[in-house]
């Protein structure tokens, strides 16, 4: 058991993709810190920062507006073995929406421009659309081996389509959206559903916005006991529970995807 | 034929629908129907001024009105805020006579960014003025890029932009237009950091380098520079200066401004108007006099007695971060020596009904520690809001949580200190029938 008394949070590219409550995942984990007497330290690197990975316990990254995004990714791909060794290490990491784009092999961030290469840790590609797709998301994750029940919420205008071939794990089962999310061959839709996201031991990549990690206290207690390297957190999750259980109940009665 | 069909049937639909409160949309849609380029037959012997921007629209083009009223001017505009196609084309086919013929001294319209490109392509503005760019409603809006998007389409070669120098986005627009610029200099409620979270021009617009701010007034609006391509605040024709927060008063120009609602986004809605006033030839004395006997809209911000206490209703718009920030702005500005109990009714998206509470993760709740005895959340994310407000620091004894608003009287009641209710614009009716019944 490790007796951290000190992690450090690396937000990437806090000023150019902060586009919808992405402070609230950091301020989730610093609350859940705060209660344990740990100190949080939230680090910022953006365009012009030589990245560092080996320094901090969580990697945070989140959606942004294409041109943002393009420079971002751009940046990152700078780094890409110290981010690959870090994914490989298992330092934990949220990439939320568009973020996601990043990670597949290739990413269009506007309509009739190139695509560029992405970091190629996921086996997809995506591309910028322009065609606006919102929808509330309910769903099973996958992700803290507890397969609880998660709300989240996308709003983007890029498509993902996934290799057939690809092996990589699907972050949850959708329940509820308000239309297919992506084409994703491994989903099994004889069995009626389909997938969303992605993840590579402690990374987990979603399309799913803002402050997913309040709204789903179950993530947000996974992400902290993966940060301090210990099970025995302190954290009174009731409100946030009650909060997560009566938005799932209004979507009980709606028809699975 | 079919235009004067338009008109004829538009005006009548107006005085019906005047008498049953409902004549500000549907009288311009059904006459669209009937002849969808109305728009642009319709001929102005004065100036149109248009008002757009993400926060400040309505109170700006209210304010434009009222300056050139005051001084004489024939005006007609959407002072409701009907701000999208369909009530800019009431406004118009009510404003103009059967030929089609628009004889005020001026149009001033409101209009919505996100429709400023649906409807300038039918005429254009002589002088648009536009108040900011922030992120707003981003499941309606889209990001800020994609507003700059569109109201770059908007935009006429011709027409003399009116702009916030304090905006380093809006302040960017349309960079080969003629210009006049309003601002706000430094005032004692200005910061070295920005007192919100939300903040949208952390990069430069132009290069993406990381700005520098020399004061912040609120959000993203400050003075600004951008170390890597020199991009900066620009010199104001019309500044404001030498504000006041305890009395409302301050200067443009050597002319003395005064306000009942002193804050520094309302004060730059004022210079703004000012500014937009002195571009069609209105003398900066006479301008400045009328705008200082406005008072914003009862609509917007309500004061009133519920029982012995104080009331003060706040209204801010769906999903817009940076208006509830005033709205917080205000409640913490005000002098309460009994305390304050602030009441947010937090709706769902208002025009999807998606459950979505993101927004609230980029309002600065924080602020509220320490200022305030009491919050009560309601409305159907009054759970989420109150993780929220437990997120941000308060204690857990101080937020009540009653998502029916209807059984709310009794929550409210156990609470202590001058009321602050800070809502959506739609959801203010139902909250005041049941605090004030």
């Amino acid at each position: 058991m490790s007796d951290k008394r000190e992690v450090t949070l690396l937000w990437l590219y806090d000023d150019l993709l902060d586009l919808y409550g992405d402070r609230g995942n950091m301020m989730a984990l610093q609350y859940i810190f705060a209660q344990n007497q740990i100190n949080c330290v939230l680090r910022c690197q953006s365009l012009g920062d030589a990245l560092d990975f080996d320094s901090c316990d969580f990697v945070y990254m989140g959606p942004g507006k294409a041109r943002n995004l393009q420079a971002a990714t751009q940046h990152l791909r700078q780094y890409r073995p110290q981010f690959m060794q870090a994914v490989q290490r298992g330092v934990p990491m949220l990439f939320c929406g568009g973020a996601v784009m990043a990670l597949g092999q290739s990413a269009q961030f506007a309509a009739g421009r190139p695509p560029e290469e992405g970091l190629g840790l996921f086996a997809y590609t995506t591309a910028d659309s322009g065609e606006v797709f919102v929808s509330d998301v309910t769903a099973i994750e996958r992700f803290t081996g507890l397969d609880l029940r998660t709300y989240g919420f996308v709003n983007r205008t890029a498509a993902q389509q996934w290799s057939a071939a690809s092996a990589d794990r699907r972050f949850c089962q959708l329940l509820y959206t308000s239309r297919p999310l992506d084409c994703d061959p491994q989903a099994d839709s004889a069995a009626g559903f389909r997938t969303e996201g992605a993840i590579c031991n402690n990374l987990l990549a979603t399309w799913q916005l803002g402050p997913l990690l309040v709204k789903n206290p179950g993530l947000a207690r996974h992400f902290a006991q993966l940060i301090a390297g210990r099970q025995d957190l302190i954290f009174d999750d009731s409100l946030w529970q009650q909060a997560l259980e009566a938005t799932l109940r209004e979507f009980s009665g709606l028809q699975a995807i | 034929m079919r235009f004067t069909l338009a008109l004829l049937v538009g005006k009548l639909l107006a005085k019906l629908g005047g008498l049953l409160g409902k004549a500000t949309n549907l009288p311009g849609q059904v006459a669209l129907k009937i002849c969808p380029d109305l728009m642009a037959r319709i001929r102005f012997n004065g100036k149109v001024l248009a008002v757009t921007g993400s926060n400040g629209k309505t109170t700006t083009a209210n304010l434009v009105a009222h300056i050139l009223t005051q001084n004489g001017y024939s005006v007609a505009g959407n002072a409701k805020g009907s701000n999208l196609t369909g009530g800019v084309a009431t406004t118009l086919l009510c404003a103009s006579d059967l030929h089609g013929r628009a004889r005020q001294d001026f149009i001033v319209l409101e209009v919505d960014e996100r429709y400023s490109r649906l409807i300038f392509r039918w005429f254009s503005p002589d002088y648009p003025l536009v108040t900011n760019l922030f992120r707003d409603q981003l499941t309606r809006n889209g990001n800020v890029d994609v507003i700059v998007d569109k109201l770059h389409q908007a935009i006429g070669p011709d027409v003399q932009l009116v702009l916030n120098s304090c905006d380093p986005i809006s302040g960017d627009l349309a960079p080969h237009n003629s210009r006049v610029y309003y601002g706000l200099a430094k005032t004692p409620l200005s910061t070295d950091e920005s007192p919100n979270l939300t903040h949208d021009a952390r990069v430069c617009p132009r290069c993406l380098g990381r700005m520098q701010y020399s004061y912040y007034h609120y959000n993203h609006i400050g003075q600004y520079r951008c170390p890597s391509c020199g991009y900066q605040s620009p010199k104001p024709q019309y500044l404001a200066t030498d504000f006041d927060p305890a009395t409302g008063d301050f200067a443009v120009g050597g002319q003395r401004v005064h306000t009942s609602y002193p804050s520094l986004f309302h004060v730059l809605n004022i210079t703004g108007a000012i500014a937009l006033c002195c571009s069609v030839g209105l003398p900066l004395d006479r301008a400045v006099a009328a705008a200082s006997t406005f008072t914003v809209s009862k609509e917007r911000l309500e004061t009133f007695a519920v029982g012995d206490r104080q009331a003060t209703m706040i209204l801010s718009k769906n999903q817009n971060p940076v208006s509830f920030d005033q709205s917080i702005s205000y409640l913490l500005e005000r002098d309460c020596p009994g305390g304050k109990t602030a009441i947010i009714l937090v709706n769902n998206i208002n025009h999807t009904g998606h459950k979505d509470t993101t927004w609230l993760y980029d309002i600065s709740f924080e602020r509220l520690v320490g200022q305030v005895e009491q919050v009560v959340c309601t409305g159907p994310r009054a759970l989420d809001l109150a993780v929220r407000l437990q997120v941000a620091g308060l204690r857990p004894d101080q937020v009540r949580i009653q998502p029916e608003v209807r059984q709310l009287a009794p929550v409210v009641a156990d609470t202590t200190g001058d009321l602050f209710i800070l809502t959506e614009i739609y959801d203010a009716h139902s909250i005041l029938e049941v605090i004030c019944p």
